[in-house]
């Protein structure tokens, strides 16, 4: 499986599901996003996983399960299980790890042929990880994957040269043919926020653009499926964008209500910026103040924590037939979808501003 | 975005939902379909190359032309309907939604963020 692969059902609607099956991890990265780390030993109950799967799968969306953590190697059983319950229901399969278990490489092939075949393994791979382990490990986790003909990608956030320089030089001119990089940027978030590890300085100017991340629902080790990837804010039963839960309802009706939600769709296209502009032309009295640069994140958070505001954009997405219309024609034009809602009917509507 | 841009932008969108309509991509047919089944995909795919080939030439009848035997006869008469102000809106909406992504090339973005 190629990254372009993966990245074509990652930012596809639900075509993946992202299951964060532990908060456990061997590593405390300075920078890591859900603060995971070795004293946390909440995970998927390994009874569970089977079951949460299918529950997926019969909502016939999903192609590709993207399992992180914490370490989802730190629970090799219970990765077992999901990697196991992955391959009964037809999906595809990427590990993201940190490699710290590849000390060496006849570890590393013990460690995967004890596993279910999995179709590409992210590892992670910068700064902050090099802290804690080795990239030697980087190396022994990519030749056993390699050899299983597991794809591999080295997910690096805040991607520098010189650490290019030195993993490249680690893995040597043959391996670095056969691997894939794919950069990501340091999410202000978690540890990251707390160390001041990206910048924290608030700007008038408000940030735009449409959520892509918000194309994949994550599955927490707790069986909440949540519409946004920053499971740690958003775990809350009453929060706009929790979904559900996989041991009470069906998958396939938190797919649909993700699908015809007017919030999650004007994040996914307007973004949290256009909600701002339909708040101040409408008046509704909300006003945002400063926030981080470029960081739709931040804003998100700000309007999702005012019930006042929601309730607002509720009633008049309802409503709202341009509101509708313009929602469709972006999500056509921008991810190449179809929407649920019959969305006013055709030419000749009223609209908020004709 | 202007409030000229943005009634252009509200015009062209209701236009298109006629477009969409006769491509099956609004309401009933769509709702609780999976996204990738095989009609779904043939409709959005054949869209999709009519629009982005459209909203370049800016000329809708020589697109339908050229794509004629690929559509139906409601679906050609509700693309029809689309005015050359409508594709420039369509472009503006696509350019803007592009805009949002800047960062995000081939190589770019996260599997799990």
């Amino acid at each position: 499986m190629t990254l372009q692969e993966i990245m074509e059902l990652r930012y596809s609607f639900y075509k993946t599901a992202l299951f964060f099956m532990t908060r456990h991890c061997p590593l405390q990265c300075r920078h890591c996003a859900v603060e995971a780390g070795p004293d946390f030993q909440e995970t998927v109950p390994i009874n569970q996983a089977a079951m949460w799967l299918r529950n997926i799968e019969e909502a016939q969306a999903v192609d590709l399960i993207a399992i992180s953590g914490g370490e989802p190697f730190a629970k090799p059983a219970v990765l077992r299980e999901i990697l196991r319950g992955a391959r009964e229901c037809g999906f595809a399969t990427v590990v993201n790890t940190s490699g710290f278990w590849a000390t060496s490489i006849d570890r590393a092939r013990q460690v995967l042929r004890s596993m279910p075949p999995i179709s590409a393994l992210e590892i992670s791979a910068d700064q902050f990880h090099e802290e804690w382990i080795s990239t030697e490990r980087i190396r022994h986790a990519a030749i056993a994957a390699l050899e299983q003909g597991t794809a591999v990608i080295i997910g690096t956030a805040d991607y520098h040269g010189s650490y290019k320089e030195s993993i490249s030089a680690v893995l040597g001119d043959s391996l670095l043919q056969q691997v894939e990089f794919l950069e990501n940027d340091v999410q202000a978030v978690g540890r990251a926020l707390r160390n001041y590890l990206v910048p924290c300085e608030s700007h008038d100017a408000l940030p735009i653009g449409g959520c892509r991340a918000l194309c994949a629902p994550v599955i927490r080790y707790d069986g909440n499926v949540l519409a946004c990837c920053q499971n740690e804010i958003v775990y809350q039963e009453d929060h706009p964008l929790w979904l559900g839960n996989l041991n009470r309802e069906r998958f396939q009706d938190m797919y649909e209500r993700a699908n015809s939600d007017y919030l999650i769709q004007a994040l996914r296209t307007i973004g949290p910026e256009g909600i701002v502009a339909i708040a101040r032309e409408h008046h509704w009295g909300w006003k945002p103040t400063k926030y981080r640069k470029d960081d739709i994140c931040d804003l998100c958070r700000d309007i999702l924590a005012s019930p006042q505001l929601l309730q607002s954009f509720e009633a008049f997405a309802g409503r709202d037939q341009a509101f509708q219309q313009e929602i469709a024609v972006c999500r056509f034009l921008k991810y190449g979808e179809a929407v649920p809602w019959e969305a006013c009917g055709t030419e000749g509507n009223r609209t908020s501003l004709s | 975005m202007n409030m000229k841009n943005r009634r252009e932008m509200v015009k062209a969108s209701a236009a298109f939902m006629g477009v969409l309509g006769a491509f099956g991509l609004l309401g009933g047919n769509a709702r609780g379909q999976r996204l990738g089944t095989s009609t779904i995909s043939t409709s959005t795919d054949t869209l999709k190359l009519i629009v982005e080939e459209a909203m370049v030439t800016k000329d809708m009848g020589a697109v339908l032309t050229k794509y004629e035997r690929r559509i139906t006869p409601q679906q050609k008469e509700a693309l029809s309907k689309l005015t050359a102000q409508d594709l420039n809106a369509l472009v503006s909406i696509k350019e803007k939604l592009a805009a949002f992504d800047v960062n995000m090339g081939a190589n770019v973005g996260s599997i799990i963020y």
